[in-house]
Order: structure tokens, then sequence, then C-alpha cells
């Protein structure tokens, strides 16, 4: 059973590291791409702006699913390192019911917007669901995942990491 | 009343240790179902959805990726090398490279991290060898970068800009001069602290085929800051365009100028780069239903008349928003500052007359600050890292040096002139 757990978990890493990298180099490219063409006007690029709107979701939430995963997303750890152990054990399951209740949330009510949009996109023609999806689809992973550390913090296992790497 | 409790319970979620991004989504979902009940949720998701796609944020990943590709690829290296062959002889000659090398990169990357992480580790490296401590060296690292976003390009005013519909172009320009102030500061600073503590000098001039062979290496380089500048001014690209025009420049330098990028390499800077950028599009996401409830519930237009009441004289109201921005710089990182303040702040500094282009400078400055005061600030936990010493060890050194960089920001705050002049000049068409 473990080992199914694990392997899904590995696909689920691999799939948003190279969806995420995919996004990526598709944005360079066509960025670039539009630099060209706005001094070389050859052609135009069918449907830009909504590929790059798709591209860009995408890698934003596949990459945010990969660090919700780690548990690095940035936070603030002042507080806790302030607490003893069984104070920051209290602690980190409130944080991951509070994570697992926002990652439902955003999940079920982006469900709902995706089934309720209706909308086509206007150059491409495709459903705008596609677009719409990222959020729903990577924040009930999202969910999932708070489950996992939820299970791991209870049982001593692993605590969250603390800060991330942050641009400033 | 409502108020303060939603800024109490934004400071509060964040200080426990909920991730930012998530702290800003709960109030905001909270706030919602309690005024106007859980329907309205779907407008929390198409809010989010549109912080998310917002073009000009697109800037993020690729100045991001510039940066990143400059550390791994060998162009830090050489601009350093520059550095020190500009400032390197006089007393305290390395702490003065580590403000000029700061300055450079900050031409190429729009990180105050990416600075610290990558042109850190060299300058660090070089000062201790030469016989700096490791405290004194760790703390000019982290101020240093501090001015890497001021100096264009820079990703919190691509974040500025779009948030608060500001051009981005204006806000590029507008942070030059306050740049150079800032490593003015932080050298007149060095010079004083150099005397005192009798710094050692730097290596004499390398002969002048030498000193050729270092500058025509980095030349390249150092072309860089003026390419993303002029393809913005002279409208070939956009801003977020520029970032790509900058990442390609960057790979090309690492890959095929200097060969020290290898297609392994390429990857892990991709994948680093799409996960930092991720750290911050998640809480812009986020940060657009938050704004969005703020408005909705009408908070910026109570904060603003109670500000008013406290004083209607222009001054004291920046000179309050800056005592604020100050004190949650020192808890909360510098980004999510940004975004809970600017739809409360932008109102009253329009009311009050200051162009949004100029208090743009003051909001990212602030946050800049905020990233080297303890016991919160990102950058003084790369540079701790780096140097493997420990955050009080810095925080000993580092106040002379704030107070410096807050002398800079008192100076732009009251002096317009300073940010606005140069987008002025240019035809940017800001209002002062």
């Amino acid at each position: 059973m473990m080992a199914v757990l694990r392997g899904i978990d590995r696909i689920i890493f691999l799939s948003c590291k190279y969806g995420a990298l995919a996004c990526f180099l598709g944005l360079f490219v066509l960025l670039g791409l539009a630099i060209i063409l706005r001094l070389v006007p050859l052609f135009t690029i069918p449907g830009y702006d909504e590929i790059v709107e798709f591209l860009f979701i995408w890698l934003v939430m596949l990459t945010s699913l990969a660090l919700w995963r780690e548990g690095s997303l940035y936070r603030v750890v002042l507080f806790e390192d302030l607490l003893p152990p069984a104070g920051r054990k209290v602690l980190e399951i409130g944080i991951n019911l509070a994570m697992l209740a926002f990652a439902s949330t955003l999940a079920i009510y982006g469900f709902a917007f995706m089934q309720m949009s209706g909308e086509t996109t206007p150059f491409l023609r495709l459903d705008k669901a596609w677009w719409y999806a990222a959020i729903p689809l990577c924040t009930a992973l999202m969910a999932l995942y708070s489950l996992v550390w939820l299970r791991r913090v209870i049982r001593g296992e692993a605590a969250l990491e603390p800060a991330g790497t942050l641009i400033g | 009343m409502l108020i303060t409790a939603v800024l109490v319970s934004v400071c509060f979620v964040i200080l426990i240790g909920i991730p930012i991004a998530v702290a800003l989504g709960l109030v905001a979902i909270v706030l919602m179902v309690v005024s106007v009940g859980p329907d309205l949720l779907v407008v929390f998701i198409q809010r989010t959805y549109a912080g998310t796609t917002s073009f000009p944020l697109l800037a993020i990943p690729f100045f991001v990726l510039a940066g990143n590709l400059m550390n791994v690829g060998g162009t830090t290296e050489r601009i350093f090398q520059v550095a020190q062959l500009c400032v390197g002889r006089i007393r305290g000659g390395l702490a003065h490279v580590n403000v000029i090398g700061s300055v450079i990169f900050a031409g190429m990357s729009g990180s105050a991290v990416a600075d610290a992480a990558g042109m850190g580790v060299i300058e660090h490296r070089a000062m201790t060898k030469a016989g700096y401590t490791g405290r004194f060296a760790a703390t000019i690292t982290a101020v240093s970068s501090t001015i890497g976003p001021i100096i264009p390009p820079s990703i919190p005013f691509v974040i500025y800009g779009s948030l608060a519909n500001v051009s981005v172009g204006a806000l590029f320009l507008a942070g030059i001069i306050p740049g150079l102030l800032m490593a003015a500061a932080l050298m007149a600073v060095i010079m004083l602290v150099a005397k005192r503590m009798d710094l050692p000098r730097g290596d004499a001039l390398p002969p002048l085929r030498e000193a050729a062979s270092i500058v025509s290496k980095a030349g390249p380089a150092l072309l860089l800051p003026p390419t993303i500048l002029l393809v913005i001014l002279t409208g070939i690209a956009t801003p977020t365009e520029a970032a790509v025009v900058a990442a390609a420049y960057a790979f090309v330098l690492g890959r095929f100028v200097y060969r020290e990028l290898g297609w392994a390499a390429t990857v892990d800077v991709l994948w680093d780069t799409a996960r930092q950028t991720a750290q911050v599009m998640f809480i812009i996401a986020l940060a657009a239903p938050f704004g969005w409830v703020l408005i909705q519930q009408q908070i910026p237009n109570a904060i603003l008349n109670a500000l008013l009441g406290m004083s209607s004289e222009p001054w004291a109201i920046l000179l309050i928003i800056n005592a604020v921005l100050l004190l949650l710089g020192m808890f909360i990182e510098g980004i999510a500052i940004m975004i809970i303040a600017y739809p409360v702040l932008l109102p009253i500094i329009v009311k009050i007359g200051v162009d949004p282009v100029h208090f743009g400078v003051i909001l990212v400055l602030n946050i800049m600050i905020g990233l080297v005061t303890p016991p919160v600030g990102l950058c003084l936990y790369v540079v701790a890292g780096i140097a493997k010493i420990s955050i009080a060890e810095i925080t000993r050194e580092i106040w002379p040096y704030v107070l410096a960089l807050i002398g800079v920001l008192m100076l732009i705050t009251y002096v317009p002139a300073i940010s606005l002049w140069l987008p002025n000049l240019l035809g940017y068409g800001v209002t002062r």
C-alpha cells in the first residue's frame, strides 16, 4: 500500500516539475518570439495572449503544489521557535488543519467556478475550463498533501520546513 | 473595529507560522463568508485567477532566471573582479567592492536574495580570505544586497506597478538615483568604520594589461544593464519582455561566452527559478482576493480617515507610513507587506498629493530595509547561512548601515525630485 502511495507521490512530483518546466520554456519561447516579431513582423502568433495565460497559470499552480508537497511555502517561524516541543506540535497540527481547510475550500469553489464559467477563448475557441482547472486540480492535491502532513505531524514523524527562498 | 480585527488577524496568522499566501487567503475567505456568505467564494477564485495571470507579473520568473543564470554561469564572478578593480585599493577596499559589485549586479537582476545568495558567496569568501571578520563580511553582504531591487530591473517594482497600475518603466527610472544614493551612504559608513577598525587596504592595481583583460572579460556582462534599459526606453520590449531579454542574455553569456553553464545545470536553474517564482506568485495570487475584500469592506477609506484625523500634513502622514512599514518589515516578509499595504496606502498617498511612482520607491525601499532588520529579515538569513554565523552576530554590526539606509529613505521621502527627476526628464509623465 505504502509503495503504491509513494509511486503516486512520485508521479505527482514529476508531473509538477516537468509540467512546470514545459510551461516555463513555452513562455520563454513565446515572449522571445513576440519581441523578434515586433522588430521583424513576419507573422502574428495566433492566440498569443491565451497561450501565455494558460502557461502562466499552470506554471504557478504546479510549482506551488510542489512547494506545498514539500512543506516549503514561505512562512515565519519566529513564534514557533519560542515554543516547547509539545506546544510546537499542537501549533503545527493547527497550521496543517488551517491549510487543509483553505485548500479544500479553493478546490470546491474552484471546481464550481470552472463548471459555471462556460466560456470559450476568443481566438482559439477552446473551453476556458482547461485554464481554470489549474486551481481546483492543484488545490485538491494540496488538500491531500495536507492530510499526509497532518498524519506525519501527529505521529511525530516530521515538522514543516522553516522558511523557503523568497524573492525580495 | 473591523479594520483592527482584519489587520490584527492577518499579522497574527502570519506570525504563528501559517504560510503567508495561505494566511492572506484564509483571512479573505473568512471575511467574505462573514460579510456576504459563502456564495461569493466563486468570486474569490475568479480574483485569484486574475491575480495570477496579470501579464506584467510575467517579468518575475525571467528576472529571477537572469539572476540565477548569472550566478551559475560565471557572470557574477567577473562583475566582482571589475568592482575590485574600481575600488579595491582604498582602506576597507573589499567592503567597498562588495557594495559596487551589488550596484552592478543590481543592473542585471531584480532580486536582493539573488544578490545575497549569488554575489554574496563570492563577496564573503573574498573578504574573509583577505582578513576581514566573517561577521563584518556578512553584514556588508546583507546590506549591499538591498540595493538590488531599487536599481532597475526590479521585481518589487514590477509587482507594485502591476498591483497599483503604475508604469513599470517610470518606476525603473525612478529607482536609479535612490539606488546610487544607497550605495553612497553605505560606502560612507564603511569609510568611517574602516578607519575605526583599521581595515586592510586591497592589493595594488594590477598591471594595465591584466586590468584590461579583466574589463574585457566582464565587458559583455557589463553591457546587460544598459541593454535592458535601452530595450525598454526605445519601446523594443515592454519591461516584462525585457526580463526575457535579460534571461536570454545571461544564458548566452554563461553557456557560450564564459562556457561555465552546462545543460544539466541549466535545468536545475530553471527548476530553482520556477520554485522561487511560485513562492512569490502564490502570495500575489491570493493577495488579489484579499485586496478586493479590503476594498469591498471600505477598509482603505476607514484607515485614510483615521490617518487624516491624526494629521492632515503630508509630511507627518508620510512619516507615520514609513514608521509603520519599517516596523512591519521587522516581522513580516517584504512582498507580503507590499501586498497588504498597497490597497490601504495608495488612496491615502494620492489624497495627500504624493505621486504613486514616488510612493513606489518609498514603499520598496522600506521593504528592502525590512530584509536586513531582525528578527525576520530574509537577506540576514541567507547571508548568515553563507557565513555560517548566527543572526545575532550580524545584528550587532548592522545598525549603522541600517541607520544610513533609513537616512536615505527620509531623503527620498521628502525630496520627491530624487525619484521623479529622471522619469520626468525621459518623458514618463509623472506628476512632479
